[in-house]
């Protein structure tokens, strides 16, 4: 089984909860990177039809390197 | 393998008429049936398994009980196949997976095989599909990459691919498939052939393997839309093995076919302005000459913009993600190698959705539903029509930009699942290269018999579910 491939954060709180727990390949983490924007901006409109301001938690998990 | 046009032979209808009046016999149609897919297996990869000997068994059955005037079921010697998310007796179930139990529900009929093979039909295979009918298929699994009849270097679409490719080549006369998101009537629409997403509930879809509980469909793919009501009216009604089954009793949906759209009232939707830079030209005039058709049939046709589309699109990702994530979770960290790619690309975005954002979704699909109902209220439209995609089927190698790129929004199917509304696909045309393009067919919910009315009215009118590609030779292949 292979570990996450980035010892650094990354860029946002939505894409990491999707790299937690989850042994993803560097290219499944570049996807997720990808997605992880307009996901949230789609999301976001489902919360705006009731008039919801949607703000993305500011936590963001940093992961520990995979042992080699 | 040259797409050159041929008359079907058959239909499921036509099928089961010739049964029931010597014209065939079952063990005639298994032969044939079994005769395509010798010759167009090897090339499209519509079955994961053949059960030849248990269909010729039970063909032959049929045909005793014929000659001693036994009580005939309505598709009595027809020959189908089953998605292989879906348990039959004959054999395990595998999802397309590495990850799968082979052991779940082994020798089992899901309540909807045992309605059909009650009502005479017979088995014969269970048919390829995404991977627990999400992701794409790969090279490196052991299991069959299916590819379009039509054009054998072109995807089938999904996740019901074997279903509607081994239908679209005469493979079998018809199949079961389940829609979470599009899931019959892709495959149906990128292979020229008829496919039904019934009311969420009119199926009971306990013994198949969910993807998301609160979407998931079973419905029937066959060349036409009364193929189509034929095999809903054995599949429909109430089961308790289903939590989610609707107390409702199926209607009589072959004997509401009259052909007649008088009073009625269509909203058209081109949906042109969803993914302009994906919108293929050739589909902007086929639905314009299918709207025309319905005109010409007596419907009262009117321009319809679909409320909340985008968002009711959204709410169907997020509520199918979360919910597939939640069957999926222990294999998920336990043997996320042995996913296809595309799987664990799905899978792995649960991720980027919290709880809230799932309740939202879900709330948010109930205020969808409301707000389409009023409109169509003070319209008085009864149904809707769409086009079922933007685009023909793609090149394999660019399958992956449909299902998880940018092509997924001139994919218009989601919007009526987190609706839970009836949707039946047909054909309406072709591509520039040929490739089958498709229109959806909307109603309210329970009125499924009125989506396969103003199908088999369409289909009186036009031949584009008639035609088939021409078969390889016998003991062809890739």
């Amino acid at each position: 089984m292979k570990g996450p491939s980035r010892e650094e954060g990354v860029g946002s709180a939505a894409a990491a909860r999707a790299l937690a727990g989850l042994p993803l390949e560097p290219g499944e983490v570049t996807y997720l990177e990808e997605i992880a924007g307009p996901a949230r901006e789609a999301v976001a409109a489902l919360y705006a039809i009731e008039g919801i301001r949607y703000e993305e938690p500011a936590v963001v998990f940093r992961l520990e390197r995979a042992p080699s | 393998v040259s797409a050159v046009d041929i008359d079907r032979k058959w239909t499921l209808a036509a099928a089961a008429d010739a049964v029931r009046t010597g014209e065939t016999t079952a063990t005639a149609l298994v032969e044939e049936v079994l005769d395509a897919a010798a010759r167009w297996d090897p090339t499209i990869g519509a079955l994961i398994e053949g059960y030849d000997e248990s269909a010729r068994e039970a063909a032959a059955a049929a045909d005793t009980a014929l000659a001693e005037d036994a009580p005939l079921g309505p598709l009595h010697g027809v020959p189908v196949a089953i998605k292989d998310i879906i348990a039959t007796r004959e054999g395990p179930t595998t999802a397309q997976s590495l990850v799968s139990d082979p052991e779940w529900e082994l020798g089992r009929d899901a309540p909807v095989v045992a309605r059909l093979r009650a009502a005479g039909a017979i088995i014969v295979g269970k048919a390829s599909t995404m991977e627990f009918a999400v992701g794409l298929q790969e090279e490196s699994k052991p299991f069959p990459v299916p590819r379009n009849p039509w054009d054998p270097a072109r995807c089938t679409g999904g996740s019901s691919s074997g279903s509607a490719c081994g239908v679209a080549a005469g493979m079998f006369l018809g199949a079961l498939g389940t829609d979470t998101g599009g899931s019959v009537r892709i495959p149906s629409a990128f292979c020229g052939v008829s496919g039904l997403k019934p009311t969420f509930g009119l199926v009971p879809k306990s013994g198949c393997l969910p993807l998301g509980y609160s979407l998931d469909h079973i419905g029937p793919i066959a060349p036409t839309a009364r193929d189509c009501a034929l095999m809903l009216a054995t599949m429909a009604g109430p089961d308790p093995s289903d939590p989610s089954s609707a107390p409702e009793a199926p209607d009589d949906y072959p004997g509401a076919l009259d052909g007649n759209l008088e009073g009625l009232r269509i909203g058209v939707d081109t949906l042109a302005g969803v993914a302009p830079e994906y919108l293929d030209p050739a589909v902007p005039p086929a639905l314009e000459a299918a709207v025309a058709t319905l005109s010409a049939l007596g419907a009262e046709v009117v321009p319809i913009e679909l409320p909340l589309y985008d968002e009711m699109t959204t709410a169907d990702i997020v509520v199918l993600v979360s919910e597939a994530a939640a069957f999926h979770m222990n294999e998920m960290r336990s043997r996320w190698d042995e996913y296809t790619a595309g799987a664990r690309a799905i899978l792995g975005s649960h991720g980027l959705y919290t709880g809230a954002d799932y309740v939202q979704a879900q709330r948010v699909r109930e205020f969808g539903r409301r707000t389409l109902d009023r409109l169509l209220d003070e319209r008085g439209i009864d149904l809707v029509v769409t086009p079922t995609l933007g685009l023909g089927a793609v090149p394999i190698e660019e399958a992956a930009d449909v299902a998880l790129g940018a092509k997924w929004r001139a994919i218009f199917v989601m919007y009526w699942n987190s609706l839970g509304y009836p949707v039946l696909s047909v054909p309406i045309g072709v591509d520039a290269a040929d490739m089958p393009l498709g229109m959806q067919i909307a109603g309210r919910p329970f009125e499924d018999a009125a989506v396969l009315r103003v199908g088999d009215a369409y289909q009186s009118r036009t031949d584009w579910h008639l035609r088939m590609p021409t078969p390889p030779a016998k003991g062809g292949g890739r």
